[in-house]
């Protein structure tokens, strides 16, 4: 199957930070979740994605397509929210559409009248008297109306409260799950994409500093308490938390291999507990 | 391209369309000495007014337009407000001479000057990312405006207005050079 997304060797450098080398592959049709610490180069990946800042180096391919300024084909296949919800704000919501809508030959009005139904936007209101959630509503409607393979989010949530956040993920994701979009989904807040994210890379200081299935991680990551008589264990990329009289709490990034290991080393009492994409993700995070 | 034009200026029309036409007749009955101070300023907002909102520049990079396409019709806008005010100019020169000058009228149109350039103030600054030129062309908007008002009650002095005008304007542009000049490097170092 031909990636949704292809990203080669790509860099971006600014005066105090740097992107990269990044390599990427999304698959068609999956939900990747790109996490990562604020100033930790996801919005700067999104950007060189939609074409919005030029990279260094390296290559960008969207349905094997490549992103560059000056042909517009790729950016039929994509779907880019972001932050910011820019549109004209003297207008009407309706007019906004409009006004997008002969960009793309693709645009399909009944779906969009779907989504804004869905989505209870008031056609008639001006930009400038919407909420933010409501701005963040008409971004996705604008975005998904064309019907674009591939869906980059970046954090399009922000600044809203956690009951507008999950009512609105909600309706976005039931949406992107029965037409089939590649999504790529930057966020901090990592319940945004714990649900349904198929696979989850984490990006810290510009680098890339893992990529894995979500089940992968939530079938290998556990926390693991046991004691140790002699205080001798073989612990290699474990993480220890507690040790407290010969009693040891540890999180394994692999808890088969580490069971191994502990039981060569007689250990004792030996509980083993599974954890949550959000405790995951943390100490994955914390290992600068 | 020509979509950008067309929006830009059907969206220009929305906003400041209804100002328009009272401020034409204004300015013609307003009389000749105004009118020479006021076509500068009209000046100044054309060129303004093609610099465009940084926000909306940023939305036409995300659609799929080709980017010299909007380096072009930014330039073309500014080569048509231009053209359309010069040839304004020339239109009202010809007819302003053969009305007197008209205190009220004088004060009326400033007053809808002054309206028409917070109205264009805040659309362009509500779209600027940079923090530094924000604070410069509110600083420059406000003295301007500050200038205008002392020397439309206090001042009178045309020459006065000439400076002040032509200083303004020439910042304006050379900051609208600036940013082409800005675009010209990007696209050829994509090239």
């Amino acid at each position: 199957m031909e990636n949704s997304l292809t990203i080669t060797k790509l860099e971006k450098e600014f005066d105090d930070f740097i992107l990269g080398p990044l390599n990427l592959e999304l698959e068609q049709g999956k939900v990747t979740g790109y996490i990562g610490p604020n100033g930790a180069g996801k919005t700067t990946t999104m950007q060189c994605i939609a074409g919005l800042i030029k990279p260094d180096k390296g290559e960008i391919k969207i349905f094997g397509k490549q992103n560059t300024p000056n042909s517009i084909e790729w950016k039929y296949n994509l779907g880019y929210v972001d932050d910011k919800h820019i549109f004209y704000e003297k207008w009407s919501c309706a007019q906004n559409l409009k006004f997008f809508s002969q960009f793309y030959p693709n645009w399909d009005w009944d779906f969009a009248n779907e989504l804004i139904k869905r989505f209870e936007i008031s056609l008639n209101k001006k930009v400038t008297q919407l909420s933010t959630g409501n701005k963040v509503k008409l971004s996705i409607v604008r975005a998904l109306s064309y019907r674009p393979k591939l869906l980059i989010l970046d954090e399009p949530t922000i600044g809203l409260d956690p009951i507008a956040r999950t009512e609105l993920l909600n309706i976005l994701f039931e949406i992107i799950e029965n037409n089939n979009n590649a999504i790529f989904y930057s966020t901090h807040i990592l319940s945004d994409i714990d649900r349904l994210a198929d696979e989850l890379i984490f990006i810290i200081n510009g680098k890339i500093k893992l990529q894995a299935p979500k089940e992968d991680l939530l079938e290998k990551w556990r926390t693991i308490s046991f004691k140790a008589p002699n205080n001798q264990v073989d612990l290699n990329n474990e993480i220890i938390i507690q040790i407290e009289n010969n009693y040891y709490k540890i999180i394994s990034p692999d808890y088969n291999e580490t069971l191994k290991r502990l039981q060569k080393s007689e250990a004792q009492n030996i509980t083993v507990n599974r954890m949550n994409i959000d405790e995951i993700s943390v100490q994955i995070l914390k290992q600068k | 391209m020509w979509k950008i034009i067309k929006t830009e200026y059907y969206y220009m029309y929305n906003l400041y369309g209804k100002w328009l036409l009272p401020f034409l007749v204004l300015l013609i009955l307003s009389g000749k000495i105004f009118f020479d101070f006021l076509f500068n300023y009209i000046l100044i907002a054309g060129a303004v007014l093609t610099l465009q909102n940084d926000n909306r520049y940023y939305m036409y990079q995300t659609l799929p337009i080709k980017y010299v396409e909007i380096a072009y019709a930014r330039i073309i806008m500014l080569i048509i407000n231009f053209t359309v005010l010069t040839l304004l100019f020339y239109i009202i020169n010809i007819i302003v001479p053969l009305i007197k000058l008209r205190l009220l009228f004088l004060s009326v149109t400033s007053l809808i000057l002054i309206r028409l350039y917070t109205f264009i103030l805040f659309d362009i600054i509500s779209g600027m990312r940079n923090k530094t030129k924000k604070t410069m062309y509110i600083l420059l908007f406000a003295i301007t405006l500050a200038a205008i008002i002392f020397l439309l009650f206090l001042g009178q002095n045309r020459i006065q207005y000439y400076i002040i005008a032509w200083i303004f304007l020439l910042t304006v542009i050379s900051i609208k050079t600036f940013k082409l000049k800005e675009f010209v490097v990007v696209k050829e170092q994509y090239k």
